[in-house]
């Protein structure tokens, strides 16, 4: 088993949701109890944070003064009062909102130290902005999901013959492998949606930025220009000319982050996507901006 | 498929004047950098409704690529008030025919949500022949909103 | 690198996976809503939904309410002041017109002793 592969697949955040408190039970609300209106999971990277509703919310449900209905309509996260949208892989979420920074974390990582991811739920009629509501719960979730294989088919490979030709029990199996979280079933699905790299039409990347505005950037990327192998530097540099120059790696105002690491801008887009991108068949990048006198 | 140039010239010549025609059009724009058209539609027999549509050039597919959002005008507390209106079912609001269409376009800019038609047969659809491309284009995606839309390029 | 990914990798888990035996693996499930049990807790839960419903409709009547009291106060207060105005009007014109009254029903007297006194 291809080992970075592997780890990008069991890449995983602990994550603690507490319930928006308007949500509690009074009595609860007003107790001095530390213990209530949240609970501890593991939330895999590469996933939606939708599909964990149900868990968290069952969980959740005797704490809550609403009963439930549905658990995926009318929920969603929010992050430090900013509402998150789900339809990205969780990893890349993390990675973009919270402006991560490879280094400095494993620089002030300690051995007793726990990392917590904290976000909360929220419930209403009006979901906020920019969120895609849920109207038929992980249905709705499995063929978003499928749209998004059929997006970066077409991209990879001009058509998006590959997946509309799988059989119904490699499609079946493809969607059962990530909610399972099977690599072993997933990965030969995925290989046969993926072409060879001499037949690469474009690569599947989505960049997303978060300032001055949260943005989500969807650049035309091919693996190889002119006969030279892409770099992940010459996407960078050409979408992001104020941010990256290429060639000057050390001075840059800004980093790549994928899956949670920094990559290096030598790195091949081809490469990079083959062993970094998400169950989506998207390769997620978030830029991290960094002060001009941090040390790498 | 057709490119940016080719996309944004149609725009121009073609497009915008057949907007400009169509009956139902109450208003239409063309973005700062001419690579995006809005238009303001008014709902083909309901009046409560108006469609706001913008066609813009997708990188990925190298097809024009259509969005839109559904107002409605409500009445609360004697005032008239006009809202995103996201309908339980689509087709009884717009003459669908068998395109896919998806609430999942998040606008780059407003970080708003609006339906988009997929686009992935376009070429199959439409023809690859360049000359009077958009005017194909139109003819056929904008009757979503209108089935006799092709009528504006007649007269 | 391969190899420098894998070890960025390895680093990154180092940091997020500390601890995460204190975290619950959560399994995802197709949970569709649950149709079947009426229990207890759900429908009191819908009775609590429902009182704070009918709170937000008591608090938004209230709010009008006190909007029209603070109306109706300011109404009344500025009829009163009318009406205080009007009081002192009336009140002087009852004064004159005692007054009107009395200087008449003086002379008229005045006339009838002035003719009694012809009359011996």
């Amino acid at each position: 088993m291809d080992e970075v592969r592997d780890r990008v697949w069991r890449g995983s955040l602990n994550v603690r949701v507490s319930v928006c408190p308007e949500l509690l039970l009074t009595e609860l609300s007003e107790s001095q109890d530390t213990n209530l209106g949240f609970v501890n999971i593991i939330v895999p990277r590469d996933c939606y944070l939708a599909l964990y509703l149900p868990n968290i919310i069952q969980k959740l449900e005797s704490q809550l003064r609403i009963s439930v209905s549905d658990y995926y309509s009318g929920w969603w996260f929010e992050i430090e009062g900013a509402r998150m949208p789900w339809n990205f892989p969780v990893g890349a979420l993390y990675d973009s909102s919270t402006g991560l920074n490879p280094s400095n974390r494993s620089s002030l990582h300690q051995e007793n130290s726990v990392h917590v991811w904290h976000l909360m739920l929220r419930h209403g009629q009006h979901i906020p902005n920019g969120v895609i509501p849920l109207k038929n719960g992980i249905d709705q979730i499995r063929e978003f999901w499928m749209h998004q294989w059929k997006q970066a088919c077409y991209i990879l490979n001009g058509s998006a013959k590959q997946v509309m030709s799988l059989s119904k029990p490699d499609t079946l199996t493809f969607w059962q492998s990530v909610i399972h979280r099977d690599l072993t079933k997933f990965e030969p699905i995925r290989q046969k949606i993926i072409p060879m790299p001499n037949a690469v039409r474009f690569i599947p990347l989505r960049i997303h930025v978060a300032l001055p505005d949260v943005r989500l950037v969807e650049p035309i990327c091919k693996a190889v220009d002119n006969e030279r192998d892409v770099e992940l530097g010459d996407v960078l540099a050409r979408e992001f000319p104020e941010w990256f120059e290429a060639n000057e790696e050390s001075s840059n105002i800004a980093k790549p982050v994928i899956q949670g690491i920094e990559v290096p801008l030598s790195a091949l887009v081809w490469e990079v996507y083959q062993q970094l991108s998400s169950f989506d068949g998207f390769l997620h990048i978030s830029l991290c901006l960094q002060a001009e006198n941090q040390t790498v | 498929m057709i490119t940016k140039e080719v996309f944004e010239l149609q725009i121009r010549e073609t497009l915008l004047p057949a907007l400009r025609r169509w009956s139902l059009c109450q208003k239409v724009s063309l973005s700062d950098d001419k690579a995006v058209v809005t238009a303001v539609v008014k709902h083909l027999s309901l009046p409560y409704y108006t469609l706001e549509i913008q066609v813009e050039y997708s990188n990925i597919y190298q097809e024009p690529q259509l969005i839109f959002k559904v107002w409605k005008v409500q009445v609360e507390q004697d005032i008239e008030v006009k809202q995103v209106y996201f309908p339980p079912d689509l087709s009884r609001l717009l003459n669908l025919q068998d395109f896919v269409i998806r609430l999942d376009y998040l606008h780059n800019l407003n970080r708003d949500l609006w339906y988009s038609v997929h686009g992935c047969d376009t070429n199959s659809i439409v023809g690859s022949q360049l000359e009077h491309y958009l005017e194909r284009w139109a003819s056929i995606y904008l009757t979503i909103f209108d089935p006799e839309f092709s009528r504006v390029f007649i007269d | 690198m391969y190899d420098l990914l894998l070890q960025k990798l390895k680093e990154r888990d180092v940091v997020e996976k500390n601890f995460a035996e204190l975290f619950e693996a959560a399994p995802i499930q197709n949970a569709k809503s649950d149709q079947g049990t009426q229990n207890q807790s759900k429908s009191l839960r819908k009775e609590l939904e429902f009182r704070d419903k009918k709170i937000e409709e008591f608090n938004a009547t209230l709010k009008l309410k006190n909007k029209d009291a603070e109306r109706l106060n300011d109404e009344i207060i500025t009829l009163n002041i009318e009406n205080n105005l009007l009081q002192d009007q009336y009140d002087k014109m009852k004064s004159e017109y005692d007054g009107i009254v009395s200087r008449w029903l003086r002379k008229t007297q005045q006339e009838a002793d002035t003719m009694n006194e012809s009359f011996k």
